[in-house]
């Protein structure tokens, strides 16, 4: 560690919250498949220095909520020194900090106090392209001859690769743009400010092996590989998925496992869950892949009222290899993007949810949770539900777990970057500074501006969202099986019912204890149940399937319905293999009736859900007691 | 096996269950005793004259005492007793007990016969009386037929001419089962994932009803299913073209079977939007028609022989699934089998287009009145009009847009119109639940 490093640990203090002693560390390399994921803009996230712009102390001296909120993993946007014409993926030194967001030495603080904490840290590395203003482009343009005139991708005219489609085809007309001083043009798959490294060249794919292990030396717990597919052209193809790409990634992998195990690379392939899979390699390539199609058609379910936009999309999502997993997730820092949706489907989705045209992003909608569902608590429920439930590791975006608002009058996608909102103080409790100073401005509307919306009052009320959330990820942790479990979807024959089981055999993996620095973090009125939480096997042991071969294992089943319609529904469930076991509510641990031959049935509420443990009677009785 | 004597008892018994009635029927001739599996428990298959039908009966033979599980809404699938080489057996419908059902499968088609990897799960998901269908290990369905046809069965002949002419919205035959020239029953791919497509077309209405404005911008729409309906629709068309070949129609006969049918339905239920009498561009679509009885006229006149095919029947909304792959016929009778007969007719089809339409037309009156009397209906009567429109659009839009379907519906889309128009009347008249709506 470096000594400014170990300044900025001293210097950070451990305001706001009170830090929490009942983390669990997974310490097995397959952390992720269990992890749930939070996706953060540290911009965005808290100002400690009062400059108006968050930055990686802000975020630091808020790990004790994240802690509390019970997420796994950090995933920080681009933190990297950048012009911030594209927040942040426009990098301009792959081997620093944006000054705006603090120093190397914050970083390092920052990863030690999230990692005794038991949370990991990931990062975004955007390799595929840098900033134009980036010392590598700026020497490569000035000639033809200089030490890295190939380093991007130089042509002289604009008409190579006319299969490539230009990905931000509203804004840019072409993927090659000129250059005046180099006489050429050069290769750009997003933004013309953003061109593309030539990977051919051995020196720029070692450079970015360099980038890779810095910061994994520094001590990130992996990143996710942004704009991945495109990392090298090839003529008669459209550039993206090529075979040179996978063997590149691969390269990345035997790095990370011959030196870094249980480091993780996430990859950002936006398409087909066929194609996307290939990123899993033979379990050689990326440890997670987001899957993209999935996300528009949980919002299509709940509208249309039926199952089918989600099974259809499932059904043709391949099995991926042993060790692998899916990221899945509602809303990001992007458009919701609907790349992978038919015409038909994409116009179906503007339709319900972009009805202002300010609402489009590219080709998406450029909106938060909250107000993609009108503000409705129960869709929103249900929808955590379903995340938290289908296969893959959840990924929540900052914000969404208060139901905060957005801004779509702002440019790009800045709509769904404003400042997270933790008081109803000055700028939302997020910085000190003038209001002219912050580099978005807050939400001050009636409904999701933070007077209405922010930690402090959700925190304060036991029946808020965010206390809701904090639950289930608190529930999701005691089913292991969630994680890596098999997925068997149940007939049904109500379209409004989405039922399927998740079953496999899980673990018993003691967690690493994780060195606590003092106080637990109780909120007011929450000491009986902070005391109750503590006591259960859940929190001081993690069930955990896979590689674990010495523990203990068990089999575990999970039975989840969910209602998509507006209306109560009753559901009659083919339950006939699950013949014997007795459901077990899990929130609320109540015993179902024992499931026989014949249909099961179940009415739920309006968008409501049930999770069920499915028990063999005598260990319903055993719970139970004498 | 020397029970045969008491099985005419026990068929009585199973006569009461099938027919839902008390009481003395007339008698009962044994035509054909099959034993499909021995010892216990045992499966008999029975096929006897009764009331003028063929009832076939499927019949597990149990130890007394052992615990009967009911497969389905019955209390007790207990026929009786009879007495074989084994000693004295308890009869039970096998169709409907747990342990004699998970036989069926292997006694009938040897896929799975319980040996080796334990008895298959079994499920009964359908039982009425066209047909009662198990689903074994959520992999094969077993549709056993309780009343047979002399002859085979319209149901599976057109399920296999479907499935040979490449017809693949359908969950695939795995095998007949047939005896002494019946079709006793056949064994399919299990449709997983499926709802029915009046499940999906009332969660549709009943979201545009709730959220008070029009289907394309209440979020439920089910336009693109019905455009998917339409292409399934017309798919099938074409493969029963390709399977059973096409005949010419006449449409002054066909005109003159449905005229006073056509003509009660016409003068019924305003609501409909197919009765047309008032609008301004004539009934159905022509100007020169100003009454029904004038447009049955012109089309009597028109000299019109249209194609005619081997049908469904009886198409409509509650004969089709959406699965995850897409929309599929889930039900393959009455076959083309006219209501009441065992022969497959020829008919246009836009018959069964028809079929369909009538069907969304029903869906909506369905929803609309459960939203009870006037006025607090009123609304939802006109949100369910706009929304049948709109379905019948996309559906027909789809049919009418399929490759090939020029081939088998007249070229004049304003022919097309007026026939459909004759076909959903008739199809209101003939329909229990569809004259009650009607009228």
């Amino acid at each position: 560690m470096s000594g400014g490093a170990r300044a900025a640990e001293r210097d950070v203090g451990m305001s706001g919250f009170p830090p929490s002693s009942d983390s669990s560390y997974d310490p097995t390399e397959r952390w992720f498949q269990h992890a749930v994921f939070y996706e953060v803009l540290v911009r965005g996230f808290y100002d400690a220095n009062g400059d108006g712009t968050g930055d990686l102390a802000g975020l630091r001296a808020k790990l004790d909520y994240l802690q509390w909120l019970g997420i796994d993993c950090l995933w920080l946007l681009p933190f990297y020194p950048s012009p911030l014409r594209d927040g942040g993926y426009d990098v301009s030194d792959f081997f620093n900090v944006h000054p705006d967001y603090g120093t190397l030495g914050d970083l390092v603080g920052l990863l030690e106090d999230a990692h005794r904490r038991g949370i990991r840290v990931i990062a975004d590395l955007v390799i595929n392209h840098t900033s134009d203003q980036h010392p590598w482009f700026v020497e490569s343009r000035s000639s033809r001859t200089n030490p890295r005139a190939d380093w991007y991708v130089w042509n002289d005219d604009d008409q190579r690769w006319p299969e490539a489609r230009v990905v931000f085809a509203d804004v840019e007309r072409s993927n090659w743009t000129w250059d005046d001083t180099r006489k050429q043009y050069y290769w750009h798959r997003f933004y013309s400010h953003q061109p593309d490294l030539n990977f051919d060249n051995p020196e720029v794919a070692d450079a970015i092996l360099e980038v890779v292990r810095f910061w994994l030396d520094l001590g990130l717990d992996g990143f996710r590989l942004d704009a991945v597919p495109y990392l090298y052209q090839r003529d008669g193809t459209t550039g993206e998925h090529l075979p040179e790409t996978h063997a590149y990634i691969r390269r990345i992998r035997k790095q990370l496992d011959a030196e870094y195990p249980g480091r993780i690379l996430l990859a950002e392939a936006n398409g087909w869950p066929a194609d996307v899979a290939d990123y899993f390699g033979i379990g050689d390539e990326c440890h997670l892949c987001f899957h993209f199609p999935l996300m528009p058609r949980l919002f299509m379910a709940v509208r249309r009222e039926h199952r089918y936009p989600v099974t259809e999309i499932l059904s043709q999502t391949p099995v991926i290899p042993d060790g692998c997993q899916w990221a899945i997730f509602l809303r990001n820092h992007d458009e919701l993007t609907l790349e992978q949706v038919s015409d038909e489907e994409r116009d179906y989705l503007f339709a319900e949810y972009a009805k202002d045209p300010r609402m489009k992003r590219h080709m998406g909608i450029g909106r938060r949770l909250a107000p993609l569902l009108d503000g409705d608590r129960r869709l929103a429920e249900l929808l955590y539900a379903l995340v938290l439930s289908l296969p893959g590791s959840p990924v929540v975006y900052y914000g969404d777990e208060l139901l905060m608002g957005d801004n779509i009058y702002l440019g790009d996608r800045d709509s769904v970057r404003t400042p997270m909102q933790w008081s109803p103080d000055r700028n939302g409790g997020f910085s000190g500074a003038d209001f002219a100073q912050l580099y978005l401005p807050p939400l001050m509307d009636p409904v999701y501006g933070y007077g209405a919306v922010n930690v402090e009052a959700e925190l304060r009320n036991p029946g808020s969202f965010l206390h809701w959330l904090r639950g289930m990820l608190v529930q999701r942790r005691s089913l292991p099986v969630m994680g890596v479990g098999r997925m068997e979807v149940l007939d049904c024959a109500n379209p409004s019912i989405l039922a399927y089981v998740r079953s496999g055999e899980v673990a018993e993996v003691p967690l690493d204890t994780v060195e606590g620095p003092g106080l637990p973090y109780v909120m007011p009125g929450e000491a009986d149940a902070q005391a109750a939480a503590a006591d259960s096997p859940a929190r001081t042991v993690l069930a955990r399937a896979g590689e674990e071969g010495g523990a203990p294992k068990r089999f575990q089943a999970v039975l989840c319905v969910h209602n998509l319609s507006r209306f109560a529904q009753p559901a009659q469930l083919d339950l006939a293999a699950w013949e014997g076991k007795r459901p077990v509510e899990v929130l609320g641990r109540i015993p179902f009736p024992v499931i026989g031959a014949d249909p099961y049935s179940l009415a739920l509420g309006p968008r409501g859900f049930l999770w069920f443990e499915l028990a063999d009677r005598v260990q319903v009785l055993e719970e139970a007691g004498p | 096996m020397n029970g045969v004597a008491p099985l005419d008892r026990l068929l009585e018994r199973w006569r009461e269950q099938h027919l839902h009635r008390a009481g003395p029927g007339g008698p009962i001739h044994l035509l054909d005793v099959e034993v499909l599996r021995h010892g216990r428990p045992g499966i008999v298959d029975v096929v006897a004259e009764m009331d003028a039908r063929l009832a076939h009966a499927v019949l597990g033979v149990r130890r007394p005492g052992e615990e009967l599980r009911a497969l389905g809404a019955v209390d007790e699938p207990t026929l009786g007793t009879l007495e074989d080489e084994e000693g004295v057996g308890l009869v039970v419908d096998a169709l409907h007990d747990v342990d004699a059902a998970r036989l069926l499968l292997g006694a009938v088609a040897g896929l799975a016969d319980g040996a080796g990897r334990g008895a298959p799960v079994v499920s009964l998901v359908r039982d009425d009386d066209e047909a009662t269908a198990l689903a074994f290990d959520r992999r094969y369905t077993l549709t056993v037929f309780p009343w047979l046809t002399r002859g085979p069965h319209p149901g599976t002949t057109f399920l296999a001419g479907l499935d040979a002419a490449g017809f693949n919205h359908l969950p695939a035959p795995i095998a007949f089962w047939r005896r002494a020239g019946r079709d006793l029953g056949v064994v399919q791919e299990l449709l997983a994932g499926a709802s029915s497509g009046w499940a999906l077309a009332i969660s549709s209405l009943r979201d545009v009803i709730a959220s008070g404005v029009s289907p394309d911008l209440a979020g439920g729409d089910f336009a693109p299913e019905a455009f998917a309906l339409g292409t399934m629709a017309a798919r099938m068309h074409l493969a029963l073209d390709t399977a059973f070949g096409r005949e010419t129609g006449d449409l002054a006969v066909l005109v003159d079977a449905v005229r006073p049918d056509v003509l009660a339905a016409a003068a019924g239920d305003s609501s409909y939007p197919g009765r047309d009498g008032l609008g301004s561009d004539g009934v159905a679509g022509d100007p020169t028609a100003t009454t029904s009885e004038q447009l049955l006229d012109a089309l009597r006149d028109t000299g019109l022989h249209p194609v005619t095919i081997r049908t469904h029947g009886d198409f409509h909304l509650g004969r089709t699934a959406r699965t995850d792959a897409g929309w599929v016929l889930a039900d393959c009778m009455p076959g083309g089998a006219a209501p009441g007969s065992e022969e497959p007719v020829f008919r246009s089809p836009l018959a069964d287009v028809a079929d369909l339409t009538w069907s969304l037309h029903h869906a909506a009156q369905v929803a609309a009145n459960e939203r009870g009397p006037a006025p607090a209906s009123t609304r939802a009567a006109e949100l369910a009009a706009a929304w049948e429109a709109r379905n019948r659009r996309a559906f027909l839009a789809a049919y009418l847009a399929t490759p090939g379907i020029g081939g088998l519906v007249p070229s004049d889309r304003r022919i097309v119109r007026r026939l459909l128009w004759l076909f959903e009347l008739a199809r209101a008249a003939r329909s229990p639940w569809g004259a009650a709506s009607v009228r």
